[in-house]
């Protein structure tokens, strides 16, 4: 472990998207320092992330949510705070994806991927804003995409405008935020092998090596390059920084 | 979350400033061994301080701008600790004034110490890094080589080249798994920016923005981009402000 002291001991976690590999892997990295676990999905239970997080002796409490709807949100913040009293760290991570031309796109489908990422960001940060605020004291981490800064393939204009969306949002909140104590922060991963990188344009082992030789660093990304970025964002390692977005893609994108 | 600095050898340059002290000590409680490096004599303090964390540290007195003192002092690393690990490219000074009023010697100096330092070490310190197949160079440049204001030019673009060089660096050295990021801090605490013209150039009210950092809030973040924690963050920027420039 780390000398230093990254103040998440005790420290209760939203985890939005945490039955996913990504925020799956963040929720586990969470509780590896002794945060209490909020998993909020879409899923029926929240499968072997929320096994592993109670086999590891940590508090972790699965919340079945869809975070597009207000009041499903309103009701898993209240489960939450019904467990835990407190939310001192929210992870935005709830998040799919989609390909298709901008041409090509449907409305329905261009609605659907713009609610999960974005408008689900904006209800469960409007939703535990205010238990921050209380406490003057909190911490929002959000999973945007390194596609949201410069779209590098086509076929993810629904996606790319939501992931950008999210880090404006993100740096809306930061300045709203500020005064109260409360720091929002992003990470734009790049390429992941994850089955949502793989469904977004990178499917099989063949195309991620060849992704992977085009990377400086030689690989494409693992959801737990990620997470660990995630739990210095969300540790008193990062209390001077608000309003930014870390670009973990081994050096694809250099903004 | 394991760091992985156990062990590692840092170099560290501009060690007698208030932010690579701290980097210096940082590193040090994670663990490692840390040659800290100045155009300043070596701060006894210091090196007590880190060997009351049981590491081992050897303070170097350098022109950090002169490759044939700069290749002196990493041979005397390499003699003392077998090998480097990681490199900071702390090493930097401001000097006010508009630019008709500079005369070219000082923007010499100031680019000097900031921008050919980092090019200077980073040189010298490559091959080794190279040799182990992994590394972490960290450079600490400056939110205003990235938004500058009015009355520090060249100290502006000397970051900003900081910045750049990272980048190429990055590219350079990704095949041999060596990251290369920059730490952009706002206005720390002791420092001589002249912040009240930040604040008007970048369009928000100081009090918007919590307090001044700390070397300490700078170097926390320098620990991490220097550790296994970053290990997929390569060519990046890093800014530490407390919301102060939100790029």
């Amino acid at each position: 472990m780390s000398a230093m002291d990254l103040g998440l001991r005790g420290k209760v976690a939203v985890v939005t998207g945490g039955a996913g590999a990504i925020c799956g892997q963040c929720a586990r990295r969470l509780a590896e320092e002794g945060c209490e676990i909020a998993l909020v999905d879409m899923a029926p239970s929240g499968g072997a992330v929320e096994r592993g997080i109670a086999e590891s002796g940590r508090p972790v409490l699965y919340a079945r949510c869809d975070v597009t709807q207000a009041a499903d949100v309103a009701g898993m913040v209240d489960r939450v705070l019904d467990r835990f009293g407190v939310i001192d760290i929210l992870v935005n991570g709830a998040g799919t994806t989609s390909p298709g031309l901008v041409q090509d796109l449907g409305e329905a489908e261009w609605d659907r991927i713009l609610d999960i990422n974005l408008k689900g960001t904006f209800l469960c940060s409007r939703a535990v804003i205010p238990h921050m605020k209380a406490r003057r004291s909190g911490t929002i981490v959000q999973i945007a995409s390194g596609l949201g800064h410069t779209p590098t393939v086509p076929g993810v204009g629904h996606y790319a405008a939501a992931k950008g969306g999210m880090i404006a949002l993100g740096k809306a909140m930061a300045l709203e935020l500020a005064p109260h104590n409360i720091t929002v922060n992003s990470v734009a991963p790049g390429a992941v092998d994850a089955p949502l990188g793989r469904k977004d344009g990178n499917p099989g082992r063949e195309q991620r090596l060849s992704t992977g030789a085009r990377i400086p660093l030689g690989r494409v990304g693992r959801p737990d390059d990620v997470a660990k970025v995630v739990v210095f964002l969300a540790s008193s390692a990062a209390a001077a920084m608000t309003g930014q977005t870390i670009f973990i893609n081994g050096g694809a994108l250099l903004p | 979350m394991e760091l992985d600095l156990v062990g590692k050898v840092a170099v560290v340059t501009g060690s007698a400033g208030s932010i690579g002290a701290r980097i210096v000590m940082r590193l040090a409680e994670e663990g490692c061994d840390v040659a800290a490096m100045d155009f300043a004599p070596p701060d006894e303090s210091l090196a007590r301080a880190i060997s009351a964390h049981g590491r081992r540290s050897l303070g170097l007195r350098c022109d950090l701008t002169q490759p044939s003192g700069v290749e002196a002092a990493v041979r005397r690393v390499l003699d003392a600790f077998g090998g480097i690990d990681i490199l900071i490219n702390g090493a930097g000074v401001i000097s006010l004034g508009e630019i008709e009023e500079f005369d070219a010697a000082e923007w010499d100096r100031v680019v000097g110490v900031n921008l050919k330092s980092a090019f200077v070490c980073s040189r010298a310190v490559i091959p080794h890094l190279k040799a182990r197949r992994a590394g972490k160079i960290v450079n600490v440049a400056s939110a205003l080589g990235h938004t500058p204001v009015p009355a520090a030019g060249p100290y502006a673009a000397a970051a900003a080249g900081v910045i750049a060089l990272g980048r190429t660096l990055a590219l350079e050295l990704g095949s041999h798994r060596i990251n290369v990021n920059t730490v952009a801090p706002g206005l720390v605490n002791g420092d001589s920016v002249p912040w009240h013209l930040a604040f008007t150039t970048w369009g928000l009210p100081g009090s918007d923005v919590k307090r001044a950092g700390l070397p300490d809030d700078v170097a926390k973040v320098v620990v991490f981009l220097a550790s296994s924690a970053f290990d997929y963050v390569t060519g990046q920027t890093i800014f530490v402000n407390s919301g102060a420039l939100m790029p």
